[in-house]
């Protein structure tokens, strides 16, 4: 009774003016790394959900013109957001270079869009220090790794998901005191997914 | 009088509970959210399926989008929604009959739906913009909806301010008869016509004090939320409505893009029929609290009885308030660059 009452009064929550996810990612992300073995970069992949897919075509071909020039419109209204996202080492955010290298491209009937966000210096990945969450901060948009998701390549490096349980993200801001105070404090960052690196050296 | 601010601040965290719940149990509430979040999910790529399939087989295929759209409107507006805070905030201040609140909810959440056709097929079809285009005139109405929804607040904050000067001691009763003469025609009208209907449920009956004032012009809360409720209710349904569900305008695009738009309307009314339904379930809810607040303070003086009403529609209207303008400044800053 008294959860159904808690559930209840929750869902009077105005929260952001665009709460519920009204588009769905299936995330890819992996870490590049340069000759010297340091990380320069974070290469993300994303796969919209088919209804986003035929809405952001918005009748168009999916010839490989129109789905260049979507993917770079895209990014380009994502640089201001830090392309939605956040790469903590220790407690130290990670800035960015803009998005350059992409590729766009239709899968079936869903949009895959991927591309490297690069770090502006790169990263020397020693300890477990390094982690990073893909999230919209509004949460209209939901960004969730698939399974399998995280291709390790050849890197010795483990990549570890912690699911987007409030809980866990209690635990989380209890182990690294408030990592992620760049982005905003809000309902995306509520349900992100942090991914944290263990590399072996 | 410890009593009276026992009660008072009893109504004042019914009134501010939806606030200090999250913060009280944002875990439970997360995870509960989140659960919403992954059925809608499911819902949404469901609906997606479903529009094939009708794209597909015809119309025998158009039950099954029906019955997905419905269960999707369901878990669509379990999640947190403006909406529903506005329609809940009025309705456990002002409002007193499980049919209306019901009627309240039904009445927003079609009209939202009719919003997003409307929106879409007038906008792509009629004027010939983009579907893209169409999507981004969702924020403008957005804006108008929590401007339209804060100066609602602001009107019911404002009434009872007005009712509590007219009524100072010092003041012959009738005086406010012309400076207030929308508030007082409507007044006796409807006043008396429900008072036929509908007011045999009264807890007031014997007590003396709220058995006159009826017929006074002391600034009985009720009287006066009767006696507005139904320009109330309307105003609530307009700034609400004309904020199309997002999710519908998705949907409806989508049946739009595959050469369904009759589909799509059966799903957006669907959606809107689920919406109702979830939003009419919080309504009773409020309801029932208000009705069981009503009862304690029913149980103490009429004096007690009139000053916890006037409290009640006070902060109601000022919650209404605040979210009209927390919404509208929020709104304001948010472009969505994937949309």
């Amino acid at each position: 009774m008294g959860k159904v009452f808690v559930v209840l009064v929750g869902m009077l929550l105005p929260l952001k003016a665009h709460s519920h996810p009204h588009a769905w990612i299936e995330l890819t992300t992996v870490l590049e790394f340069n000759a010297a073995g340091q990380a320069i970069g974070l290469r993300v992949g994303w796969l919209f959900d088919e209804v986003y897919s035929l809405y952001t075509l918005d009748g168009q071909s999916q010839s490989v013109e129109v789905v260049t020039a979507l993917g770079r419109e895209t990014l380009d209204n994502l640089e201001s957001y830090q392309y939605f996202t956040h790469v903590k080492q220790g407690d130290k955010a990670v800035s960015f270079h803009r998005v350059t290298d992409y590729a766009s491209q239709f899968k079936g009937a869903r949009w895959h869009l991927e591309f490297l966000v690069p770090f502006q210096t790169p990263l020397a990945v020693e300890a477990d220090d390094l982690s990073y969450q893909v999230f919209d901060p509004t949460y209209y948009v939901s960004i969730l790794h698939g399974e399998g998701t995280i291709d390790q390549g050849t890197s010795t490096c483990q990549y570890q998901i912690s699911a987007p349980t409030p809980s866990a993200d209690m635990q989380d801001r209890a182990e690294n005191l408030d990592a992620f105070t760049s982005a905003p404090a809000s309902l995306g960052h509520h349900f992100a997914e942090t991914v944290r690196l263990s590399c072996p050296s | 009088m410890p009593l009276l601010i026992k009660k008072v601040s009893a109504v004042m965290l019914f009134s501010f509970l939806p606030m200090t719940a999250h913060a009280a149990s944002g875990d439970l509430w997360g995870q509960a959210v989140g659960y919403i979040y992954t059925q809608q999910q499911m819902f949404h790529q469901d609906l997606a399926n479903a529009l094939r399939l009708v794209q597909e087989l015809g119309p025998s295929a158009a039950w099954g989008l029906i019955s997905v759209s419905f269960l999707y409107g369901i878990f669509h507006a379990a999640g947190p929604g403006h909406g529903k805070a506005i329609i809940a905030t009025y309705v456990a201040s002002h409002e007193r009959y499980l049919k209306r609140a019901i009627g309240l909810s039904f009445a927003s959440a079609f009209m939202q739906g009719v919003t997003a056709i409307a929106l879409v097929s007038i906008v792509v079809g009629v004027i010939g913009w983009s579907r893209r285009e169409a999507q981004g005139l969702v924020p403008y109405l957005e804006q108008i909806s929590f401007a339209f929804v804060a100066v609602i607040g602001a009107v019911l904050m404002m009434r009872v301010v007005k009712g509590v000067w007219k009524s100072r001691p010092m003041q012959a009763a009738h005086e406010g008869h012309h400076s207030h003469d929308h508030t007082q025609g409507h007044h006796h009208h409807t006043h008396d016509h429900e008072h036929g209907h509908e007011h045999h449920h009264d807890h007031d009956h014997d007590d003396m004090t709220c058995h006159t004032c009826g017929h006074s012009h002391a600034p009985d809360p009720r009287a006066m939320a009767e006696s507005m409720s139904w320009k109330d209710r309307m105003a609530i349904v307009l700034s609400i409505g004309i904020r199309p569900c997002s999710g519908s305008v998705l949907v409806f695009i989508f049946a739009h893009i595959i050469g369904l738009p009759v589909a799509g309307m059966g799903a957006v009314m669907a959606i809107s029929l689920g919406t109702a339904i979830t939003v009419s379930a919080l309504a009773a809810l409020a309801i029932y609290m208000r009705q069981t607040a009503d009862h304690v303070v029913a149980k103490t003086s009429g004096v007690m009885a009139q000053r916890m009403g006037l409290i009640l529609s006070f902060t109601g209207g000022a919650v209404i308030l605040f979210l009209g303008v927390s919404l509208f400044l929020q709104a304001r800053m948010t472009v969505h660059p994937l949309f």
